[in-house]
This record gives structure tokens, sequence and C-alpha cells, in this order.
């Protein structure tokens, strides 16, 4: 017996705009196309969840809509705040000033500095891993069956990260990998916990979906 | 920018006389990579393989449909002689049997034998755990080049190799991967300014579906 944890990150939101907690049309459809990706598998889901996020949720119901469950919410899966790390440090949560490499570079050393406790969050970085993996447990409690959670870049990173034992700037490399709507899957059978698959895309490989495989 | 996509063989002939070829089920996963990354336009700059026969007959089937303007053979890709490592564990008492039970039975019992080979704790005349570790990252890191994409078709044991030299897996966690890998599903290892980064790890997109879920195998 073994329980199956799919991590989906959510669709595409507005990052550029006023309230990033949302899916944009391309998000949407993301999510939708995973969805009918998903509908065609052999074996259903027991359960489709989401964090408290509305880009979450909103993932988790496009969904939803073709895997047939009812979206439920499971709080832990949100992301960390970036912008309270950026003001923490006198930055602003959005400076234009910054191209979007040079913005992720600076929220690089933010997070790796939070994580030894030299930069301050809206969390500790040790509350955060703690409420991810809160989530995961709960998820999965069972112990058997197949689970989907829509969740964010960042705690499906730090999930990671912890359930490999690997130190926190590997939580930042897998952050900044994570694809919008990407598959990482986690296997539970009894005590041991298999890392079975990272950020798989199968429902944007096709010719005419290229322009769907986003990062932010 | 570039990466590297890293294969593992399609099913071999586990059970028979020759482990080393592919099974029918083998050749038909290879082909369906093939077509799927074809159908999404992809070409590689270089194809490399072990030089195992299972490798070599992964990388021409892949090759029916998604080509390469160069292929190389690198018997640094080969695969560790597990049977070898098996044996010489099972006769130094680290592990109970050679028999499993089931897949959770060897799963158990496969992360000591790894850690034992590591820690030299059984006598075996395989070449040591470093050095396996050491040939296969050197064998990869040779076709590394910013901007050139690589097909790299090997087995599971040097996929986790590269896990564990990319991520800082420790030897449980590495064997543990290990067995997590599906036959011919591939990872994607992208090139930064010539370090390696996990893109994606173990997707079979061209598996996808209720008529290939008899395809999704691990042995």
């Amino acid at each position: 017996m073994a329980a199956e944890l799919w991590l989906v990150r959510h669709g595409q939101a507005a990052f550029a705009s006023d309230d990033y907690d949302r899916l944009t049309d391309l998000g949407w459809q993301q999510a939708r196309w995973l969805g009918e990706h998903l509908a065609t598998m052999e074996t259903g889901f027991d359960r489709v969840a989401s964090g408290t996020l509305r880009r979450q949720r909103e993932t988790a119901q496009a969904i939803a809509e073709h895997t047939g469950n009812t979206p439920e919410i499971v709080p832990g899966l949100e992301e960390y705040s970036a912008k309270a790390l950026l003001e923490n440090a006198g930055f602003k949560d959005r400076d234009p000033s910054l191209s979007r490499r040079e913005h992720f570079q600076r929220l690089r050393g933010l997070l790796l500095d939070w994580s030894e406790g030299r930069a301050e969050g809206a969390e500790t970085w040790d509350a955060f891993r703690a409420r991810v993996m809160g989530a995961i447990g709960e998820l999965t409690a069972k112990g058997e069956g197949r689970v989907l959670a829509a969740a964010s870049g960042g705690s499906i990173a730090m999930g990671l990260t912890t359930i490999l034992n690997l130190p926190a700037d590997q939580m930042i490399e897998f952050n900044l990998q994570i694809r919008n709507t990407g598959i990482t899957r986690l296997v539970f059978a009894g005590k041991r916990i298999y890392f079975n698959m990272f950020n798989a895309i199968p429902h944007l490989e096709h010719p005419d979906r290229k322009h769907a495989e986003t990062y932010s | 920018m570039g990466e590297i996509v890293f294969v593992r063989h399609g099913q071999a002939s586990f059970g028979t006389e020759d482990y080393d070829r592919l099974s029918e089920l083998g050749w038909q996963q290879a082909r369906w990579l093939g077509e799927h990354l074809a159908h999404e336009g992809r070409r590689f700059h270089l194809a490399a393989s072990g030089d195992l026969r299972r490798h070599r007959e992964t990388a021409e089937a892949i090759a029916e449909t998604c080509g390469a303007d160069d292929a190389v053979v690198l018997p640094g890709l080969n695969e560790m002689n597990f049977d070898l490592l098996l044996e010489d564990a099972h006769a130094a008492g680290v592990i109970p049997t050679t028999e499993f039970h089931d897949s959770e039975d060897f799963a158990r019992e496969f992360p000591k034998i790894m850690k034992g080979w590591e820690a030299a704790s059984f006598a075996t005349s395989h070449e040591p755990f470093a050095e396996f570790n050491g040939r296969v990252t050197e064998a990869v890191e040779s076709l590394i080049q910013d901007g050139r994409d690589v097909l790299i078709v090997s087995s599971g044991g040097p996929k986790a190799v590269m896990m564990r030299h990319i991520l800082g897996l420790g030897t449980h966690k590495m064997a543990q991967v290990l067995l997590t890998i599906h036959n011919s599903s591939f990872s994607r290892f992208l090139v930064r300014n010539g370090n390696l980064m996990l893109g994606e790890f173990n997707s079979t997109p061209h598996l996808a579906g209720p008529d290939r879920a008899h395809l999704r195998t691990y042995i």
C-alpha cells in the first residue's frame, strides 16, 4: 500500500500586476489542460486540494472541473511572503528598476539569509517548513490513495528539500525551477517517502503549447 | 543555456538469460519517447549512450524519429554490476537474502547494499562506489557545453549518481531515488555557466493514457 501525493504549482499568476494572487487567462488555461490530461488517466484522484491562496484555489478548481473532484482547502501549502522578506530588508516589493533576473537574484540572497536567521520574513523559516510538512502529513495521513494538491513554488521546494534532507540553498534552486502547473510527485510507502517526479509538464508538451511553459 | 536530457533505457530482459537487451516492451517505450521528443520539435546536438546493449538499443529506437547531429558512446555511462554487489553483500551478511518477496521487501534492503558498498563494509571485486560516482560524473561533465542540447541514454544507477551530484543527496536518499526511476523516463539537467541544475525528474509523458499504463515499468 502506498499513498501518492501530486504537488502541482499554481498556473501563471498576474506577476507584474497589482494583485499577483489570481490566475491570468494563460494560468487558467494551463490548469485546465492539466485537468484534461489527468482526466485521461486510468485512475482518478481521491482528493483534489489546495492551499488557501486564490491562485492555488483557482488552479485546483480548474483541475477538478475535469477530474470530477470537489476541491477542498488544506491550509499549510501557501507561499512564503517574498514581499515581507524584501520590505523588511528595505527593498520595494516590486522594484520596476530591476529586471526579472535581478529580482530573483535579490530574492535568492534574502532566502538564504532567512534560512539562517539573518533576514526577517512574515514567519520564521522553521515555521514555514513546519506548516508545509503539516499539510503534506494531513494529505497523506490515510497511507493510501492518490491526492493532488495545488501549491506554490516555494512550498513545494520546501517540502522536497525537507524530504530529501537537503540544505536551504537547494530549496532556492528548486523554487526557481518549478514551472507553472509543473507536477512534483511523492510516494509514501510506510515510513519511506520516495521522490518520484519533479516539475513535469506532460500537458504542455505539444508544439502548439510552447508559449504555456512559464516560470511566472 | 543548453540542457542534458538524461534517459533511462527501456525495459530490459529481466528474468531471462541475458538481461542486457530490450524487451519488446522496452523497444516500444523507447520508440514512443523518440516520437514524443520529435513531435515536440526537439533535435539534439549530440546523442551519447553507455556501451551496454540496452543503452545502444534505446538510443537507436529514439533516433528512428528524433535525430541528433552527432553520436558518441561513453563506457563511463555504464551501469554498476548490481548482481555482483547483491551477491557480495549477501555473502558478507549485509542483507539476509538475495530472494525478495516483493518490491517493498527489496526497497527495504537496497539502501543497505548501496551504503555498504560506499563504506566498503563488504568485500567485492566491483569497482568502488566513489570510482563509479566519479566516472559517471566525469562522463556527463565531458558533454557539458553552454548552448548545447545533449541526449544521454544510460541506466538508473548513473542517473541517481547525477541526482546525488546535482542535489547533494546522501547515499540512502540516492538509493531511494534510484528505485523510483521508470524505464524510458527522462530527466532534464540544465546547464548554466558550466554548472548543472535539476530542471525535471523522471517524466514519462510518452506513456500517459490508460492504453499505455502497462508501459510504466521499473524493471
